[in-house]
């Protein structure tokens, strides 16, 4: 099938949204990273922010930031990090290392930058760096640090060991720290409001309420919404915009659009003949990848990204009233927080409610923490609800490596496997 | 058989001694890492053992780790698959780096040992929050730690140990004295087969042991050839002394180390006066002894006295491949070193010993430079 006919086979165009309100958020992003440019003309102090802490704390700080998470997605989604993983090896990095922290270092090493990169970036006069939730996230802003030699505050998140009951030591520590981010942004010439931190944390609570219901419309058969609008709706607004009102309109549209299509039963293909849950990180630089098991009438419904921001944890348990405990306990709930024990559970539980029927795992090479969860899942997939799950080796922010033909193929083997085991008849 | 041999024997089959206090029905506790307080585990009548790797190519472990995983870590889950920890009552860990925390993941799904503990240590030092947090997270421990061993561990106890452990500290530093000379009377393959041998052993069989030694070093009239350029080794774990013998052989004088198995281990003692647990909780929050840990520029100060010390004239710097702390800690702390005036070179080299030949080239080439 050429990709002419499977495009005309497809109520979408592969690795493109079919949603407005993912649209909408596109440019929400976009206007909020102007809007970091614009700050800093004004010469507001900018503030280079690793380690994914609670956004709702920005915006009711009135805070610029830089997500640098975030800018190495989108650097990855031009298919730009290459080039600057590449400098950081020349920097003596390794090049085994976490390919979207290479790509920082790169661009923290050269002043030979894209365009796109340019754009994006302004100086920061701050850095914020944070023990959450991986090694790199722990180290590569102190390159960033030395490179710049600006002010720098360290926020430690320690790991959530115990599942879904964090012990309240640990919540009250993380909060601690929370406090710590804010006095050293109130020396720097922020000015801390505690009601703007329990609005926010309150449009973070309404926004998860969203996201719930949002949730509920994904798991309709047919599915009314794809792992890309997923990605670039959900992703693009959690990242930047958790905690403000502008999300919450986001999401608010989003459900709205999605129950539509739930309600006259409009799904993304005509024919579903399976679903599938995608567990790591998609090659953003070849995102038509995602829509390519549509070729064999399977659909990703669901990525293990979708519950970033803490979106695991119940909307109930964000207090406005304690708006710094509430902040903590969604840090440590967060998806990609360490340690498995609340992942595997929410894993089986998404294959059973999602009605999945394979799970595929992406193998990042340069992450030691989400490759080496895909066994535990693996396993838990088939004990708890009889699902197979494949893996692949993929880094989804290096493009250098990728091969388009390699990982098609790799996908339509487990396709058919699949489809050879529901029906019993093979294809 | 004088103490160092009785030391560098004692460290070359380590599972032995574990072994042995299994067979005297002693509770075993393997565990990974500096931060681990064995006090605790000690003052409750279990024997804590500090779990190393072997030479052995990793081979089961690789159906349930990605090959780009920490080599040292992959390599003790194999050996608990295989078996060959079947003497351990379980595994404590800390709150250190990736690998760690996806070997606690996995050892408590598919080893299934009775006890599986994470001290979910803080990793920003030399904080009052910090300090807190450790004393909430070693009291639970303790509370754990009695009910595994189903006897309370008391302050008096507690305190006892400390006492204990820190006159292997102590005795420690002492050796460590002698190779400060411009002639040390201890190679750095040997100090580092010390400072294994007291990790492994009972620490008053250690400590007796140490006493000896420093009586033996005193009077040592063979003192290890040294006449090359004085080296630190610094970098990720290393827990075969292949990598220093080969520095040694090459013509370096490895006078100073740090790592996990050397001073990492021995270098901060813990105080003796008033509360034990937050005594314990102290030592760990303010040892800036580990890459995982902020703020890096204690570690580098830390590091720094060592070259002083024991006037260092180059460091070499071991990562292992995918030690990522350890990684991107190399590459700052290189330019750091050199702008203060100390030749430092990386290498990156696999837990298993292999490429041995290629890393000699590149450390004699440092040698001769410097």
């Amino acid at each position: 099938m050429t990709a002419k006919e499977l495009d005309a086979k497809l109520n979408l165009q592969a690795g493109r949204p079919t949603l407005k309100s993912t649209i909408d958020a596109s440019r929400a992003r976009k206007e909020y990273w102007a809007g970091v440019k614009e700050a800093k003309r004004q010469g507001k102090p900018v503030v280079a922010a690793f380690g994914l802490l609670p956004r709702e704390i920005w915006h009711a700080m009135g805070v610029p930031v830089l997500g640098m998470e975030s800018l190495a997605l989108q650097v990855a989604a031009r298919q730009l990090s290459g080039r600057y993983c590449q400098v950081a090896t020349e920097m003596g990095f390794a090049s085994e290392l976490c390919a979207l922290h290479l790509s920082l270092l790169g661009i923290a090493g050269t002043s030979q930058r894209d365009a796109f990169v340019e754009d994006l970036l302004v100086e920061p006069d701050l850095i914020v760096g944070s023990t959450f939730a991986c090694m790199s996230e722990s180290k590569s802003f102190l390159v960033w640090k030395e490179r710049l030699g600006r002010p720098c505050h360290v926020v430690d998140i320690p790991i959530n060991a115990s599942g879904p009951g964090v012990p309240g030591r640990t919540v009250a520590y993380v909060a601690e720290e929370l406090k710590g981010l804010i006095a050293f942004l109130r020396s720097n010439g922020f000015e801390y409001d505690e009601a703007k931190l329990s609005q926010a944390v309150d449009c973070s609570r309404r926004t998860m309420e969203l996201w719930t219901r949002i949730e509920e419309c994904r798991k309709a058969v047919p599915a009314p919404m794809g792992a890309v609008d997923a990605l670039l709706c959900i992703g693009n607004t959690l990242v930047s915009l958790l905690g403000t009102e502008t999300c919450v309109t986001l999401f608010q549209s989003l459900l709205d659009e999605i129950s539509s299509r739930v309600s006259c039963r409009r799904g993304l293909l005509d024919e579903e003949r399976l679903r599938l849950y995608l567990v790591g990180i998609p090659p953003l630089y070849h995102l038509d990848l995602l829509d390519y098991p549509a070729k064999h009438g399977a659909v990703v419904v669901k990525s293990d990204l979708d519950f970033f921001g803490g979106c695991m944890m119940s909307p109930d348990l964000l207090d406005p009233g304690r708006p710094l405990e509430s902040l903590a306990l969604k840090q440590l709930s967060d998806i990609v927080n360490p340690c498995f024990d609340n992942k595997i559970e929410n894993a089986v539980r998404t294959i059973r409610e999602y009605r999945i029927d394979g799970v595929i795992g992406l193998n990042k090479r340069g992450c030691r923490n989400l490759p080496a969860s895909l066994r535990l899942i693996k396993d838990a997939a088939w004990k708890g609800a009889h699902i197979p799950m494949a893996v692949f080796d993929l880094d989804g922010i290096d493009p250098r490596e990728y091969n388009d033909a390699l990982v098609k193929a790799n996908v339509d083997s487990f396709m058919e496997t699949l489809v050879t085991s529901r029906t019993g008849t093979g294809i | 058989m004088s103490a160092l041999e009785t030391l560098r024997k004692s460290v070359k089959d380590p599972q032995k001694i574990a072994g042995e206090a299994k067979a005297a029905g002693k509770k075993v506790l393997g565990y990974r890492c500096v931060f681990m307080p064995e006090e605790i585990l000690h003052a409750a009548g279990i024997v804590p053992f500090p779990v190393f790797g072997t030479p052995e190519a990793v081979s089961l472990s690789d159906a349930y780790f990605q090959p780009n995983l920490c080599e040292f870590i992959r390599n003790i889950f194999d050996l608990a698959l295989k078996g060959k920890l079947d003497y351990l009552d379980g595994l404590v860990l800390c709150n250190t780096c990736d690998a760690v925390r996806k070997l606690y993941d996995h050892w408590k799904a598919y080893i299934g040992s009775p006890v599986c503990y994470m001290i979910n240590n803080p990793q920003r030092q030399f904080t009052e929050a910090g300090l807190k947090y450790q004393y909430q997270e070693l009291g639970e421990f303790r509370r754990a730690m009695e009910t595994f061993a189903g006897k309370p561990v008391t302050d008096d106890a507690l305190r006892d140990s400390i006492r204990l452990h820190n006159q292997t500290r102590s005795l420690l530093k002492q050796v460590y004295d002698f190779r400060k000379p411009d002639s040390p009377l201890l190679s750095g393959e040997e100090a580092m087969d010390v400072v294994m041998a007291c990790m492994v052993l009972p620490k008053d069989r250690a400590n007796a042991l140490l006493k000896q030694l420093i009586l033996e070093l005193k009077q040592r009239a063979n003192p290890p050839p040294s006449h090359g350029p004085r080296i630190m080794v610094t970098g990720s774990i290393i827990d075969n002394p292949a990598l220093i013998r080969m520095v040694e052989e090459v013509g370096g004088t490895v006078v100073a180390d740090d790592l996990c198995t050397t001073t990492r281990y021995f270098w901060y003692s813990v105080d003796e006066g008033g509360d034990p647990l937050a005594a314990l909780a102290r030592h760990t929050t303010e040892k800036p002894v580990c890459a995982c840990m902020h703020p890096a520029e204690a570690r580098l100060e830390y590091m720094m006295d060592l070259v002083k010390e024991y006037r260092v004239e180059g460091i070499i710097y071991f990562n292992l491949m995918y030690c990522d702390p350890f990684l991107y800690e190399g590459v700052m702390f290189k330019k750091k070193f050199e702008e203060r005036g100390i030749p430092t070179i990386l290498l990156e080299t696999e837990h298993t010993p292999s490429g041995m030949g290629q890393l000699k080239t590149r450390v004699q080439a440092f040698l001769e430079m410097l």
